[in-house]
């Protein structure tokens, strides 16, 4: 073997054997939370802890399903409250950014560079420093402690960075497209639904998953507007509750976080390889 | 003939006016125009059927006592005592959802009233005929600013439980009332009944402590200009904690392994603490409340006949030391629209009778020196001696806003207990627990 | 009707050739008919969301920012005591307290320690992806993607554990290395969240970098990718060591990204919020409250003080919008260019 060749596979050895920690690294809290939710209490508290439980055990799990581990209900709840919020909030969101954008993307009125300045400025605006208001807003009006609250303010948070990626988008359906279906005799709503809505599509699509993690992780709003009305926690809430109660139930918590998290990562792995390339097409263009 | 039928109206008018007084012995702002169609109380902890009971009862009253209000519904909601400080903020921003009358813990309310929760009550409770007899300084928490908030509805203090058998068997012919007294006792009790202690002084134990700080003539701390000034270290304050220190240190009457428990034992754990040992008759006196009954007698029952208390004694007598009246009160919310009928249902709430058969159901003490006194009490060994440290209550500064971070959160006065117990040296001690508690007290944190 | 309104007249401007023929024409003028008729159209179509906007992200900032400059509290709000103009006073009383300065201190120097952190753990990594084989970048970019897609509230929680004084994996691992590596403190049952500020943002830290590394790595992978391999070819011959091929060709390259992702990791390291309420297991030790807790203890922590916490947003913001405009005007900037 030459030695370029001994170096070269030096090399990739390295490269390799570093890639391999960053792995580990990134992966191994994630499998411990998962393993954690398989041991029984013995294992978790073992003064020779180990990844892998011994004698793995669904009880942790039928704890969180069953609802007595959090003394609030069952997972289930929490799951069917997040899923009607962040469903309702993809669908309040979608529709209205889509009115949105389309006004700006096709229309030329008079404020419509001063609308976008604001929908940049906007985004940076820190929930924390609104929460005051909005929560008093909101109390006035009845819409604490219930899911439709929850739903507008997720909707309307969601609304610039919405409105902000489908604009480019519907900027990008050339406009001959129309006005060929324009002079073929299409009427507005044809053209709207026959093309301009299926070209749109997958920023449709972006926009939604967008809002829907943004719903889906959501903190501080529903832990302000949910205070103690534990029958409409979303999942996060109801994680944070649950591990606040103190008994210190690592097993059932890390079992009700696991099936928090599982949705995300199912789709995550789905949407892997569209995701970096919109999430880095995003940062690059800035 | 027309003489007598104009003595029966008279004679009528004079009864329909009596009685109208009569009822109106509350005072005039029962307002006979408008019957609310319901009013709300909030309640604080968990709905048992003994309560419901007793509520029926008072509500059957208030509709007799009160005519006018006879289509009055009343509903009692449940609100679990760690929600209560959220429900109550939700009620005040929203300006809806919120009860007629709240029960409150009385630690909160001087904080309640102070934003402008409850209703302003001072004349109505000087026109009440029991107001006069409610304990001052039970009264005395509920007045803010000169306003009277709310009214005290119950209350339990502590004392020290001991055992009459072995009092009588020792030669101690009465309690005592001087911390002398006291420790001879426990002296004088070890020596007859020997491996035994003979007064429990767990150092986690706040509520305690206090009353010898107050026997002494001492504060915890004073409110001055509203600024609170820690006096934990001014000669009385000292004296009292080193006579609490000592019951370990140099008295010996009780032992080390109540260093860092509560009178419960260890925090968190349900047994190994002074409670089962005075059970047991491994300790002479014990020092907790009324309520104190159900958990003694779930450990054992081989001595409960021979139960009793006497309040905890002062520094030189003859009164005892004033003790920490926890408990709750009554409050008209600020905002409700029927604040005259809500006053109405709070006096037959808060009746003396009513009052006294709702807290005797729980171990505790209505808020009433005129209940407090009579015969009631007196009869029984095991309830008298509480029932007169029941008069003789002190709440503040454990009232205060920062209260429940000074003792809850940060310990301070059970971890410099702690220390002292350990050997700390005593003033450097003292001294450095004083500045941290002014200064949680007055900023909220050290 | 068509929505293909003609509205940016291209140079020479004029309407595109209209269709040929009558049929044409007549449907061309139907347009322009339709466009005067319904000018309206965009605003009413905006309408819904500038509601939502105004409603939820702007009318609540406008009142914050009154707030600040008033004594509001719950008694102003049921009436039993006015709502009184009080200038400057919170904000005099904001700038005396020390839990202030203590908390915007936490905040930026937390920043200061996580920004360079994550930028240069996913420089590293983003580098390492670029030289890997493709099966083993898309392996490892996947695994280093998956922590930063599991929600916070789970890697927050899952952190807690880890670092838990009673159970978890960091004290086990730290009691059993020698004392010559980690030092003489007592490991075993050591509590890194209530102790203090150092030791809950190191765990804070830990887990936000943790978090945000991959998104870093992610988008200087990208970046890397639009770096033509001559320039690599030819550093290469001329014998420049790796350092000096990142310093002299690859950083020069990259730099809007890095810019951008400067930015991006200040703004989101300032305003972290979840994970330190968790961690600090809110209201906790104050001493450990960084600037957004604070808003939030003076907000919603009994009794509630509004003005003051008014105040402290509103000074939170502005030092945020300072941030942000820098991303703002470099956004620009970048936009101009490509």
């Amino acid at each position: 073997m030459s030695s370029a060749t001994r170096s070269r596979r030096l090399r990739a050895m390295s490269l390799n054997a570093a890639a391999v920690v960053v792995a580990v690294v990134t992966l191994f809290p994630i499998a411990w939370m998962i393993a954690t939710a398989f041991k029984p209490s013995q294992e978790i508290y073992s003064l020779t802890p180990s990844l892998l439980p011994a004698h793995p055990t669904l009880g942790n799990f039928r704890a969180v399903i069953g609802g007595q581990a959090s003394g609030i209900g069952t997972v289930w709840l929490f799951f069917r409250n997040s899923l009607a919020v962040t469903l309702a909030t993809v669908l309040v969101a979608s529709l209205i950014s889509l009115l949105a954008s389309v006004a700006v993307a096709r229309f030329r009125f008079r404020f419509r560079a001063s609308f976008l300045i604001m929908l940049l400025i906007v985004q940076m605006i820190p929930g924390q420093a609104l929460i005051i208001a909005l929560f008093l807003d909101f109390s006035r009006i009845n819409l604490v402690q219930s899911l439709p609250g929850l739903i507008l303010v997720y909707a309307a948070q969601a609304l610039p960075v919405s409105i902000w990626m489908l604009r480019n988008f519907v900027a990008t359906v050339p406009r001959e497209l129309e006005e060929a279906a324009a002079t073929d005799g299409a009427s507005a709503p044809t053209i709207f639904w026959k093309i301009l809505f299926p070209l749109v599509a997958p920023g449709l699509v972006a926009t939604s998953i967008f809002s829907f993690i943004t719903a889906y992780n959501e903190f501080i709003v529903a832990l302000t507007f949910l205070g103690q009305q534990h029958s409409d926690y979303t999942l996060p809430i109801y994680v944070t509750y649950f591990f606040n109660r103190g008994g210190a139930q690592w097993g059932p918590i890390m079992a009700a976080s696991t099936m928090y998290t599982i949705p995300v990562v199912i789709f995550f792995l789905i949407v892997r390889r569209r995701l970096v390339g919109g999430l880095v097409a995003g940062a690059v263009k800035g | 003939m027309n003489l007598s039928r104009a003595a029966v109206a008279i004679g009528a008018a004079v009864a329909v006016a009596g009685a109208a007084a009569g009822c109106g012995s509350s005072s005039s702002s029962s307002n006979a125009s408008a019957a609310p169609a319901k009013l709300v109380v909030w309640r604080m902890g968990a709905s048992v059927p003994s309560q419901v009971t007793w509520m029926n009862g008072v509500v059957a009253q208030f509709h007799k006592q009160f005519p006018q209000f006879k289509t009055t519904k009343v509903v009692v909601d449940w609100i679990p005592w760690g929600n209560r400080v959220t429900d109550w903020t939700n009620a005040l921003t929203s300006g809806k959802g919120g009860p007629d009358i709240t029960e409150l813990g009385n630690t909160d309310t001087p904080g309640i009233a102070s934003q402008g929760a409850l209703a302003g009550i001072s004349s109505q409770v000087k026109a009440w005929s029991s107001g006069s007899s409610i304990i001052p300084g039970n009264l005395a928490n509920d007045t803010v600013g000169g306003t009277t908030f709310a009214v005290p509805w119950f209350g339990g203090v502590r004392g020290v439980w001991y055992r009459k058998d072995q009092f009588a068997k020792a030669g101690i012919t009465a309690p005592p009332t001087t911390w002398a007294q006291l420790v001879a006792d426990a002296k004088l009790l070890m020596k007859k009944y020997p491996g035994t202690f003979g007064l429990g002084a767990p150092s986690d134990y706040t509520n305690a402590i206090v009353s010898f700080i107050w026997g002494a003539g001492g504060q915890v701390a004073v409110q001055q200009g509203g600024q609170w000034k820690a006096e934990l270290n001014s000669p009385a304050s000292e004296a009292g904690i080193k006579f609490y220190a000592d019951l370990f240190l140099t008295q010996h009457v009780s032992p080390s392994k109540y260093i860092g428990q509560t009178e419960l034992g260890a925090p968190g754990a349900t047994s190994g603490g002074s409670d089962e040992d005075f059970a047991k008759g491994t300790l002479d006196m014990y020092v907790d409340g009324p309520w104190a009954k159900a958990s003694l007698t779930a450990v054992s029952t081989k001595y409960a006949s021979q139960w009793a208390s006497f309040p905890i004694p002062s520094q030189n007598g003859p009164n005892p030391a004033p003790a920490f009246a926890g408990g709750s009160d009554l409050g008209v919310w600020a905002k409700s629209p029927n604040q005259a009928a809500a006053w109405d249902l709070v006096t037959v709430m808060d009746s003396p009778a009513n009052a006294t058969t709702f807290a005797n159901a729980q171990g505790f003490f209505p808020e009433f020196t005129t209940a407090l006194s009579g015969g009631g009490y007196s009869s029984s060994p095991l309830l008298s001696g509480f029932a007169k440290a029941a008069g003789f209550t002190q709440i503040s500064p454990l009232n205060s806003k920062n209260w429940a971070t000074a003792d809850a959160t940060d310990a301070i006065i059970p971890t410099m207990m702690k220390a002292l117990m350990q050997g700390a040296p005593f003033a450097a001690t003292v001294n450095k627990a004083n500045t941290e508690l002014q200064n949680v007290l007055n900023t909220g944190h050290e | 009707m068509s929505l293909a309104i003609p509205r940016d007249r291209p140079a020479g401007g004029s309407l595109p050739e209209p269709p040929a023929g009558a049929a044409g024409s007549r449907r061309l003028n139907q347009v322009r008919a339709f466009v005067r008729r319904h000018r309206l159209a965009p605003y009413l179509m905006l309408a819904p969301a500038l509601a939502g906007i105004g409603l939820v992200l702007l009318w609540p900032l406008a009142q914050v920012a009154v707030y600040s400059f008033q004594n509001y509290g719950l008694p102003q709000i049921t009436g039993a005591a006015p709502t009184q103009w009080i200038g400057g006073s919170n904000f005099t009383q904001v700038f005396a307290d020390a839990e202030f300065w203590l908390s915007l201190r936490i905040t930026v120097l937390f920043a200061a320690v996580v920004v360079p952190l994550t930028l240069i753990a996913g420089t590293l990594v983003g580098l390492l992806l670029n030289q890997l084989g493709r099966k083993m970048a898309a392996v490892v970019s996947t695994a280093a993607l998956l922590a930063w897609a599991i929600p916070p509230v789970s890697a927050t929680v899952l952190f807690y554990w880890l670092f838990d004084p009673d159970g978890g994996l960091v004290d086990w691992t730290l009691s059993r290395l020698p004392h010559w590596l980690v030092g003489n403190t007592n490991w075993a049952g050591f509590n890194w969240t209530t102790t203090g500020a150092l030791q809950a943002y190191t765990v804070l830290t830990v887990l936000v970098v943790w978090q945000s590394f991959p998104f870093i790595a992610v988008t200087v992978l990208a970046g890397l990718k639009t770096v033509p391999h001559e320039l690599y070819e030819a550093a290469r011959v001329d014998g420049a060591s790796p350092v000096r091929i990142f310093s002299s060709i690859t950083f020069p390259l990259l730099k809007p990204i890095f810019l951008v992702l400067l930015l991006l990791s200040v703004i989101w390291d300032f305003n972290v919020f979840t994970q330190s309420f968790i961690i600090t297991g809110f209201p906790g030790n104050r001493d450990e409250f960084n600037l957004s807790l604070y808003i939030y203890d003076k907000g919603f922590q009994f009794p509630p003080s509004y003005g003051l916490g008014g105040a402290l947003a509103l000074i939170f913001t502005v030092i945020l919008l300072i941030v942000t405009v820098g991303y703002v005007r470099s956004s620009v900037r970048q936009g101009a260019l490509t």
